[in-house]
């Protein structure tokens, strides 16, 4: 064994609450940088679950350690941060195989690396492919020690947490408890719980969303999950008109804590039925609180409000967000971390444009704002998190420093999230405006299949950049450029 | 009731050949007296209970007094509803209460009722006040639901009873749902949700009564059947209208719903069989005189001589108590006249039970907006 792994600091790893992702950081000479980047893409191709992070993520002092190490041997060299799914409560056997093989594997792909007998001898052919084996361990390895976290873990830990603080609050759905949920949000409750509380139900959205609602009225805390939300159509009266509206109703005799969640929006290559938003129509209906995350943040502090809130609430995840990582604070690790809802959040501040946005589009509306910073554009970037109640007063107050707005949502434009909130600046702040106000949206026809013709019915960053771009007076006309 | 025409006709013992008026005197009142029910149980998967029903005399003259009420309160709003104090829908119940009264004596108030949109009834049994729920039907201040729920939204949640639901159907997932949260919190008590032979034939009835067969679930399914849907008849909606046997693999039980005692006797039968067994469903053949809301005048796809003859074979009730009735009715109605409408102030609140003061708008938001508390 290299004096850098040593059974005692594994051991560590695995005493992190519940490792679910590794980071692993690859350290690469300089001269090799290229190589690395391909070695890097490689590994992605190989574990479909990697995904380079950001390598902003600061190092506690015991990765400062072996990185001074790995520097010592090898020289001056780059990093190539990977973060790697491993799914909760892997053996230890099983993450040292697990890494043993990813790397011989990733590293086999560079003819010039030979593969790896023997991880632990650091004088072995090639300097930086060894490196990168005994240093996998030990630069950021971290869950709930902070750095990172993926929205599907974010969300699991939430539900957990919420469960274990609550005997009221169960899951039920299509396959949440043996099949560990069709996007694995609930890997590991059954076990933990047991089939009582994590209830799998038959494929009939009508009579389990029914049967959930009427679990509320009568006290449990329903958390009733959609696989996703277009399966939620099936179920709409109980959401609206079991749900929504009992409250009301009954002079508020009957109130409905109960969550509805599930992926939320365009998916990739699944065709109409499948790839849809649902904030417009929910949120147009009173009674109901609807929250839309985007980052891993987000999906904690939102999902726990969600639970821990008295009313209906349908919470609206993506797909397509599962599997991103983003950094978590300390703070938002902490079991009793909660988000209020009906507030926004800025992303990011700007003085030129604001940026309205929630779920992915906020993910979109950073990179456009990055864009346009380069060209000399800053924009503010509001990231929703609530639909219902919409955070008017943060939105007027932006668009009022920054007299131009740009909406974004995938859903379909017409009454759309972007419409109310055109609405709301409209007669709150219109005396502020210093340009129309942009709207990017899904495309207004049903999800094509065909790769191209999808692209262009989601909005892209492009489309973003170009909006802001208008709004700022800054496009250039077609005739100029010619 | 025809409970009590039988008791008193039969020679089944001395003190119960007394006439009515003497039963309530009789010092015996709580002795027991044991009735066969005129029409026998029809079982599904399931042997049905025995016809001879336990009852006292004091029993059977409080069924009398209650289902005379429920009688009179459905007349009463029937002449609100004409003369323009109801609005909407307004949907009666008289022909049916035998159901609702009997039900009510073989369980307690932790058991949950749920039902459809005919409530006014299933309100009273569980405790309601007779001001409260003509209040409600005016839309007035003290009505159950402040008068922002209307005919079909009644509840009375401390006593078990969860409306008062709009939707045809919609009651019955709702209904298994309290019974999901009966056996979750291991109560062991029991849900009835009701529908009537219209709703046996929506879709998610059979969703939610699959689950409670696979989950155990105390919940009991009360056919009400009124052989009549909104404008249709019975035979033109359901390919097979014994509803007691279209759970296929969930036991049934047929019940005569005109005679109370038969209605407490399945009941009973059915909580103990719910508890230990899970979903039973229940069919229970009555009979509405009223069209199925006011705006269906219930003649045109029945004859009037069917009415008529209802009324007089198998009316469950008699009318000896009726003038006492009357006047609690009169009052009552007086009461809830005077109580005001709404303030205004009440059209924001309830939405949320936490409504993080996010402001809420009227019509013109510019006019008339409120703060969700």
């Amino acid at each position: 064994m290299s004096p850098w792994i040593s059974s005692a600091s594994i051991d560590t790893v695995l005493q992190l609450n519940r490792l679910s992702t590794l980071g692993l950081a690859l350290p690469v000479p300089r001269r090799d940088l290229a190589r690395a980047k391909l070695c890097a893409k490689l590994s992605l191709r190989y574990m479909p679950s990697c995904r380079c992070a950001r390598a902003k993520s600061p190092l506690c002092s015991r990765q400062g350690e072996h990185l001074a190490r790995a520097r010592a041997h090898l020289g001056s060299f780059f990093f190539v941060p990977l973060w790697i799914d491993l799914g909760i409560s892997e053996s230890r056997s099983r993450v040292l195989r697990f890494v043993d093989s990813f790397v011989r594997n990733s590293c086999q792909k560079l003819d010039r690396f030979a593969l790896i007998e023997d991880v632990g001898d650091c004088k072995a052919k090639d300097d930086w492919a060894v490196a990168a084996a005994v240093s996998t361990w030990f630069l950021w390895v971290e869950r709930f020690r902070g750095s990172c976290e993926r929205v599907r873990d974010a969300l699991n830990s939430a539900l957990d947490e919420e469960m274990s603080a609550d005997p009221k609050v169960f899951l039920m759905g299509e396959e949440v408890g043996e099949y560990q949920g069709a996007y694995k949000v609930s890997k590991g409750l059954l076990d933990k719980y047991g089939p009582d509380r994590v209830r799998d139900t038959p494929i009939t959205e009508a009579g389990f969303t029914g049967i959930g609602v009427g679990a509320a009225y009568y006290g449990l805390r329903p958390v009733v999950e959609f696989m996703t939300f277009n399966f939620s159509m099936q179920a709409i009266d109980h959401i609206i008109n079991s749900a929504a509206k009992s409250n009301y109703m009954s002079g508020g005799q009957m109130s409905v804590p109960i969550v509805f969640r599930g992926p939320n929006g365009a998916a990739a290559g699944v065709g109409a039925q499948h790839s849809q938003c649902y904030a417009a129509w929910y949120s147009s209906c009173p009674g109901l609180k609807v929250l839309s995350p985007y980052s891993s943040e987000d999906a904690r502090g939102l999902l726990k409000a969600a639970i821990r809130d008295p009313d209906p609430v349908v919470f609206l995840e993506n797909e397509l967000l599962y599997g991103e990582s983003f950094p978590v604070s300390a703070e938002a690790l902490d079991s009793s971390f909660c988000l209020p809802i009906g507030k926004a959040k800025i992303e990011r501040e700007g003085k030129d444009v604001t940026i309205v946005a929630y779920s992915r589009a906020v993910g979109h509306s950073l990179k456009a704002a990055d864009i346009l910073s380069k060209e000399g554009i800053s924009a503010e970037v509001i990231n929703l998190r609530s639909i219902r109640p919409l955070d008017r007063s943060t939105i007027n107050a932006s668009v009022r420093k920054t007299n131009r707005l740009v909406t974004v949502e995938e859903g379909f434009p017409q009454h759309g999230v972007g419409a109310e909130i055109c609405a709301t600046v409209v007669e709150e702040s219109f005396g502020y405006l210093d340009a129309p106000v942009e709207r990017i949206a899904g495309a207004d026809v049903p999800m094509p299949y065909a790769p191209n013709l999808e692209r262009m019915a989601v909005p892209q960053v492009e489309d973003i950049v170009r909006a802001a771009k208008r709004a700022c007076y800054r496009s250039v006309p077609m005739s100029v450029t010619a | 009731m025809m409970a009590l025409n039988r008791l008193v006709s039969s020679s089944a013992g001395g003190a119960l050949l007394r006439p009515l008026s003497a039963l309530s005197l009789c010092t015996a009142a709580d002795t027991p007296i044991t009735v066969e029910t005129s029409i026998p149980f029809v079982g599904h998967k399931c042997d049905p209970p025995s016809r001879s029903v336990t009852t006292t005399a004091t029993e059977l003259l409080s069924f009398f007094r209650d289902m005379a009420l429920m009688r009179r309160m459905e007349i009463a709003s029937d002449s609100l509803y004409k003369s323009k104090l109801i609005r909407g829908f307004c949907h009666l119940y008289d022909g049916q209460e035998a159901v609702a009264v009997g039900m009510e004596s073989a369980i307690t108030k932790k058991d949950c009722i749920i039902t459809a949109y005919r409530d006014h009834c299933i309100f009273l049994g569980r405790g309601g006040a007779l001001v409260e729920a003509f209040a409600e039907l005016m839309g007035r201040r003290a009505g159950c639901s402040k008068g922002k729920g209307g005919s079909m939204h009644f509840y009375k949640k401390d006593s078990g009873f969860y409306g008062g639901h709009g939707i045809v159907g919609a009651q019955v997932p709702l209904g298994c749902g309290l019974a999901f949260g009966q056996k979750y919190a291991k109560d062991g008590t029991v849900t009835f949700a009701m529908y009537g032979d219209g709703a046996a034939n929506q879709g998610q009835l059979f969703e939610a009564l699959n689950m409670a067969a696979l989950w155990d679930l105390p919940a009991i399914l009360v056919c009400e059947n009124n052989h009549y849907g909104m404008g249709t008849a019975e035979w033109r909606a359901a390919k097979s209208p014994a509803y007691y046997k279209r759970g296929d693999y969930v036991p049934g039980l047929k019940v005569d719903g005109m005679d109370v005692l038969a209605v407490k006797q399945a009941c009973k039968f059915a909580k103990e069989y719910a508890l230990q067994n899970g979903p039973l469903i229940l069919e229970m053949d009555t009979y509405r005189y009223h069209g199925h809301s006011m705006s269906d005048p219930g003649s045109t796809y029945r004859t009037r001589d069917e009415i008529s003859g209802v009324r007089q074979e198998r009316d469950p009730i008699e009318r000896d108590i009726e003038k006492e009735v009357r006047k609690e009715v009169d009052e009552a109605i007086a009461q809830a006249k005077e109580s005001p409408m709404p303030d205004p102030s009440e059209l924001f609140k309830d939405v949320y039970v936490k409504g993080y003061g996010v402001e809420s708008f009227g019509a013109d938001r510019k006019e008339v907006r409120g703060v969700l508390p």
